[in-house]
């Protein structure tokens, strides 16, 4: 487990999306861009109404799948327990954005420094260079309310814990959504009702295709075909073996 | 094995952009990509203020290779306490707008808008306005802005300088409601505790809402200690995660339900008596009109049942003077209906009974910073003028300060208003009916705005004047009141990049030499800067490095219960003045103006966080929140759309007597059945601000030409809408 981990508590976010507005700031992403999004859930009747607010980013898992089918190696971990795209290495062949169970991974159109634009692979870096110079994520930090938290793994395991208990009477439903089916993740979210209501698997799991997939067929075939050969490959079968259906977003 | 990893290298462009369909987000993204593709880049940190909304939260901007990257909350700031809101972060890409103003414009004969110089500017303006001040006097000249600390300072100045009085702000369609109300009865508007407080009622305000990074996290704490929290609101709004309770209230009936309480707590024996013995005059007469605000009365008139309003009044009065009504801002009852001058008398009173002034968790009135001056000798001051401010005579208990800034189009059709400035405000689409602005207007002889964009009442105007961004210029220091008060700089955080634009300061002394009372302004605005901090013991250096800083020594005094700014120096449960301009003495229910009936509803408006007024509509960081989860949808009762055959996102026509729009509806049970809301921000009809034109509807369009008795306000919520939906 890597050192950090960030909860995002939906039980107290107003939907203000000041975190969305900070993070396209701080990672110099343009306004239709953002690692960020939402999805209101209103349920009950009128006046006996709940209404929450779903803020959703990557979650950083420990066995990710998008680090698994990844061709060319562009992501890794790194030590703050964050997943990362390298994008010098990318190839925006999207196998990542296809098979992340959570729809978090985004191939969309990027500069280099030449100024061409390329497809690359963009998600939630969790602020990784800022935590690396031992500051809090632009997100976390800019949240009033505290909805976004950022903290030692354990610490916030616990904050989460807490938390429950506190909101259990109000969301008789509520639970911590640390799916374990990908090794749990760096950023955990305190929902209010079943992760279903919020497009959510609650099994989400690695597919054991895609650990196939990057720890054995990727290196042999690599040794026997060349890395092209490969990455070209990869994209029919990697389509084919873990393709999930469209993740839905929206609301308010 | 963990590898480590580089730093972001290559940066997002945006799919718009490929496609070149918005050449404002292309350009966005240049200046981002500029700012960040060199690694190296020199990074600057600046103390600063926002100006995304009235707070004007402190903030630290951060510039790469000096030009913007992001920004933070400033900690020492007494509103941002170390965040921001979307709009902190946001409104700042203003800055690399393309569509601001960039030089000075003048209509020509043909309606169409030409760049002229400063020089031509000014002399004209001055010399136009020289012949209206001889042929009409100066009471036939007004300014109107939404303050702002350089304004403060000289569009007032420059307005007495040319012998007027008529100085007016946008809170008539903001607070004045509530602020007569608060003014007349505890002498100002003082600021709940919340952090401290047990029981917490919110009336219209939602904290989630109108952010105020400040109030948002106090609210959070105060729900952390176990405060219990009331939201009273037709809209179950943003604020609900820490509300414990929502009463969906009729609205424009939330005098109603105040009165009811108070009638509990003197039934039942339940107030503060030694405070309102020591502290308040009039009490006996407000019991005996009270006496027949019954809960069951309330109950028929509210819609929130008796026993509810007995529990919450009880509960309140128990753990007093920890339990406040929240003071609100628009709210409901800032400008919106006809009785909201009642509602602010009837809260303060209500607050009154509970003791809690100037008590921990209950009202505060907050210390102010104590800015220096102009020495008058070395910078002569100009008269206050003769006359009486336009307006005040029709509406006496108003606030004086800030007059009703909808009486200019008022006097402008009637042939006596003949000149207007607008300063920082977009009063054709936000103070009152556009229609009628635009009629009003276009009679004038000089109309002038100064803006950063052009906005529908710079398309009103003779001649627009450009000034710099809030990000690319100083302003006058401010100070800002609170538990600790505070003193606050807006700087310069990076170089203009419209040269030919000027800040405030230089306009109004170019504007008061061009129309002969330069006398009035030969001053700086370092020179006011310096006078300003000077009895504070700070220097101008110290400000600009810190931004922010909080005054120790001017602290709310907590316990003391002061003396109250009312003609009694008393709390007024009974008012002599409001008697003397002729409303009853003791605050009485009054029903609202108008009422829906037969499947029509009463429009309601709010604002959303993400945008304040008109002013950050244009902000493609900003709109684009809005597009992408359609924000400027119409709210409708899920039961209310059923009945008429509406469904989720279908185009509607929302028709009133004043206009009729189209709209996509979004369905919710977060709405009492009797209206339709509708965020405050959209509308914008100018064509030179095509990222925000054509997203929504204008609330005011529907909103009647018409002033709230007391007070002056617009009465913003007193429109009824017929719904239906438009066949595809
Ligand atoms: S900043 Fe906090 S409250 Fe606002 S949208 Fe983000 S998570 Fe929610
Ligand atoms: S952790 Fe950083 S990159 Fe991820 S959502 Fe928050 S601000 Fe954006
Ligand atoms: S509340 Fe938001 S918009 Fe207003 S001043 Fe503060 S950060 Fe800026």
């Amino acid at each position: 487990m890597g050192q950090y981990r960030m909860l995002v508590d939906v039980t107290k976010c107003i939907g203000c999306y000041s975190c969305r507005v900070a993070c396209q700031m701080e990672n110099d992403l343009p306004p239709d861009q953002s690692y960020i999004s939402f999805c209101e859930v209103e349920k009950g009747e009128y006046p006996n109404v709940e209404w929450v607010m779903h803020r959703f980013s990557c979650l950083h898992c420990e066995d990710a799948v998008c680090e698994k089918v990844c061709p060319q190696n562009a992501i890794s971990y790194s030590q703050t327990g964050a997943v990362v795209v390298d994008q010098e290495q990318c190839i925006g062949c999207e196998y990542c954005e296809k098979n992340c169970p959570f729809g978090r991974a985004k191939v969309e159109l990027c500069q280099d420094k030449e100024g061409n634009s390329v497809s690359r692979a963009n998600k939630c870096t969790l602020c990784n260079g800022k935590v690396l110079e031992g500051m809090t994520p632009a997100c976390a930090s800019t949240c009033y309310t505290e909805a976004i938290v950022f903290g030692e793994s354990d610490e916030i395991l616990q904050k989460a814990e807490q938390r429950l208990a506190e909101v259990k009477d109000r969301y008789p439903d509520a639970n911590i959504y640390n799916p374990e089916g990908v090794g749990g993740t760096h950023t955990i979210y305190l929902l209010a009702h079943k992760p279903e209501e919020y497009d959510l698997e609650s099994d989400a799991t690695t597919p054991a295709s895609a650990i196939i997939w990057k720890d054995y067929a990727q290196p042999l075939g690599k040794l026997l075909l060349g890395a092209t050969t490969m990455a070209v490959i990869g994209g029919a079968i990697s389509n084919r073996l873990f393709n999930k259906g469209e993740h839905h977003e929206g609301g308010e | 094995m963990l590898k480590p990893v580089s730093r972001r290298s290559f940066i997002k462009a945006s799919a718009a952009t490929a496609a070149a369909v918005s050449l404002t987000s292309f350009d966005m993204h240049s200046w981002m990509a500029s700012a960040s593709a060199d690694e190296k880049a020199a990074i600057s940190k600046i103390p600063t203020t926002c100006n995304g909304c009235s707070s004007q939260c402190g903030m630290i901007a951060y510039t790469k290779n000096g030009r913007l990257w992001k920004l933070e909350g400033h900690p020492d700031h007494p509103r941002s306490k170390g965040t921001l809101c979307a709009r902190g972060h946001g409104y700042a890409t203003l800055i690399y707008s393309k569509e601001r103003l960039e030089q000075p414009m003048k209509r020509m004969e043909n309606g169409k808008y030409e760049p002229i110089s400063w020089e031509q500017a000014f002399k004209e303006i001055g010399d136009k306005l020289k012949e209206i001040i001889k042929e009409h006097g100066p009471e036939s000249v007004a300014l109107v802005q939404d303050p702002r600390p350089t304004g403060n300072v000289y569009a007032t100045r420059f307005i007495k300088a040319l012998g007027s009085p008529n100085y007016y702000t946008h809170h008539v369609a903001c607070n004045n409601s509530r602020d007569t109300g608060f003014n007349h009865t505890i002498g100002g508007v003082p600021s709940a505790d919340i952090a401290n407080s047990s029981y917490i009622m919110f009336i219209g305000r939602s904290y989630g809402d109108g952010i105020r990074p400040s109030s948002m996290s106090a609210l959070a704490q105060a729900k952390e200690n176990g405060a219990k929290v009331i939201i009273v609101d037709p809209r179950k709004n943003n604020t609900s995660p820490f509300a414990d309770q929502w009463l969906p209230i009729r609205p424009g009936t939330d005098l109603a339900l105040v009165l009811a309480m108070a009638h509990i707590l003197i039934e039942k024996d339940l107030y503060d008596a030694g405070f309102i013995e020591d502290h308040a005059t009039g009490f006996e007469e407000f019991k005996k009109e009270v006496k027949q605000y019954t809960p069951e009365w309330a109950e028929k008139v509210t819609g929130i049942d008796a026993q509810t309003i007995k529990t919450i009044a009880t509960d309140m009065a128990q753990l007093k003077p920890k339990a406040v009504i929240e003071q609100s801002w628009r709210g409901a009852f800032g400008c919106n209906y006809k009785n909201s001058t009642e509602t602010g008398r009837a809260v303060a009173l209500f607050n009154a009974m509970l003791g809690n002034i100037q008590q921990e968790g209950g009202y505060i009135f907050g210390a102010s910073a104590g800015l220096g001056d102009l020495d008058p000798d070395q910078f002569p001051a100009p008269q206050e003028p003769d006359a009486v401010k336009d307006g005040e005579e029709d509406f006496p208990l108003a606030p004086r300060g800030r007059g009703v800034a909808n009486i200019v189009p008022l006097r402008a059709k009637e042939g006596k208003m003949k000149a207007a400035f607008y300063h920082h405000s977009n009063a054709a689409l936000g103070y009152g009916n556009p229609e009628y602005y635009k009629e009003a207007l276009n009679e004038m002889d000089l109309v002038v705005t100064i803006d950063v964009q052009m906005s529908e009442t710079a398309l009103l105007s003779h001649y627009v004047l450009p000034e710099p961004s809030y990000m690319e210029r100083d302003d006058a220091v401010d100070g800002v009141g609170g538990g600790t008060a505070a003193v606050v700089l807006r700087q310069k955080a990076v170089d203009r990049v419209h040269p030919n634009t000027k800040p405030a300061d230089e306009i109004f002394t170019e504007l008061a030499k061009a129309s002969g009372v330069g006398e009035y302004f030969t001053f700086t605005l370092e020179d006011y800067n310096k006078a300003a901090v000077e009895p504070l013991g700070i220097t101008m250096d110290e400000l600009r490095e810190k931004g922010s800083i909080p005054l120790e020594d001017k602290k709310a005094e907590i316990g003391t219960v002061p003396e109250f700014n009312t003609p009694s120096g008393k709390v007024e449960f009974a008012s002599q003045t409001f008697e003397d301009a002729g409303f009853n003495a003791v605050p009485t229910w009054i029903p609202p103006l108008v009422e829906p009936k037969n499947g029509s509803y009463r429009l309601t408006t709010g604002k959303q966080a993400i945008h304040s007024h008109t002013q950050t509509a244009n902000i493609p960081m900003l709109m684009q929140i809005t597009k992408d989860y359609d924000l400027e949808r119409l709210w409708m009762n899920r039961q209310e759309a059923k009945k008429k055959g509406i469904q989720d996102s279908d185009l509607v026509e929302v028709s009133s007597d004043s206009a009729s729009s189209t709209v996509k509806v979004k369905l919710t049970d977060r709405l009492h059945p009797e209206t339709v809301y509708i965020p405050s921000h959209y509308g914008i009809t100018s064509k030179y601000l095509t990222t925000a034109k054509g997203v929504g509807f204008s609330y005011m369009e529907h909103v009647p030409f018409h002033f709230q008795p007391m007070s002056g306000c617009s009465m913003i919520h007193e429109v009824i809408v017929d719904v239906r939906k438009v066949d595809a």
